[in-house]
């Protein structure tokens, strides 16, 4: 616990500064360990921690990346071996990956907005938990949260290059679910077709205006 | 094959940007063409639709509210 001297001072940074990021912890917890009910133990785990650790925490600086570390590393160190439930991380997937070009499909700019239409329910979630854990969390952190590649770098203790690059394979693997699961609701990507077409057409139809 | 490395290097430069990882100046150039040429225009949008269409449709818990009482409560345990 902090200092008896300075217990009020604490008090107020924890009311003003971290309490206020509750609700996008409870997020990115839920995703990690798959049910509210962890995710509550986890997070309340993690207030817990920043509160004896408080006086480590500089006043006015980035809280939320702070909070998100210790959540991450309580993650790792505690919650995962007390539920004795090892991260489900679909290698084949990775190495599927691992050759592809970073530069050739960035971004969202691929996936077509119609995808969403039809979406009621949590197909968004289920394909973002579908992920492996590397992947989910520079998923969560970047595209939801909002931190940069550098307060993602010092949340997961890893390169800023290695958030680029699993940033990159994260996001092509979540454009391919999202995209299945919309062809599921019968949404057709015409692109696609269009493609086929041109395929079947003999070859110097083609011009680099069209590809 | 011109156009298709203009367009790549637009889509990299709108995820650049909307990742946060263009320095100010760049970034403020990026935002002049978003303003004036319709081809940054669109890709802006688009990107933006897809990021916020991602936010929305993400399960967020809604009882943070509680959990604020629970760990008030827990911190006053000691």
């Amino acid at each position: 616990m902090p200092k008896k001297t300075s217990i009020s001072a604490h008090n107020t940074i924890f009311e003003n500064e971290l309490l206020p990021h509750v609700s996008a912890l409870q997020t990115f917890a839920f995703h990690l360990t798959y049910n509210q009910e962890d995710a509550d133990d986890l997070v309340q785990e993690t207030y817990m921690k920043a509160y004896r650790f408080i006086d480590k925490y500089e006043q006015g600086t980035n809280a939320k990346a702070w909070l998100f570390k210790i959540l991450k590393n309580a993650y790792i160190n505690e919650y995962r071996k007390r539920v004795k439930q090892p991260t489900k991380v679909d290698f084949e997937e990775i190495v599927a990956y691992h050759d592809t070009d970073d530069d050739r499909i960035t971004g969202y700019s691929d996936l077509r907005e119609e995808v969403f239409l039809h979406m009621m329910g949590d197909e968004v979630t289920t394909a973002i938990n579908s992920l492996p854990l590397d992947f989910r969390t520079v998923i969560l952190l970047c595209d939801i949260e909002g931190f940069t590649y550098e307060e993602i770098a010092s949340i997961i203790d890893v390169p800023i290059g290695t958030v680029r690059s699993r940033l990159f394979r994260a996001r092509n693997l979540l454009k391919e679910k999202l995209t299945d699961y919309a062809k599921k609701f019968g949404y057709t990507d015409m692109r696609g077709q269009k493609k086929i077409k041109r395929a079947a057409s003999p070859p110097d139809n083609l011009t680099d205006e069209e590809e | 094959m011109k156009n298709v490395t203009q367009q790549l290097d637009l889509n990299k430069q709108v995820e650049m940007y909307f990742d946060q990882a263009l320095d100010p100046q760049t970034q403020d150039e990026f935002l002049q063409k978003v303003n004036s040429d319709p081809l940054y225009h669109q890709a802006y949008h688009h990107e933006l639709q897809m990021r916020e269409n991602l936010k929305k449709h993400i399960h967020r818990p809604d009882n943070s509210s509680q959990l604020i009482q629970a760990i008030k409560n827990q911190i006053r345990k000691g």
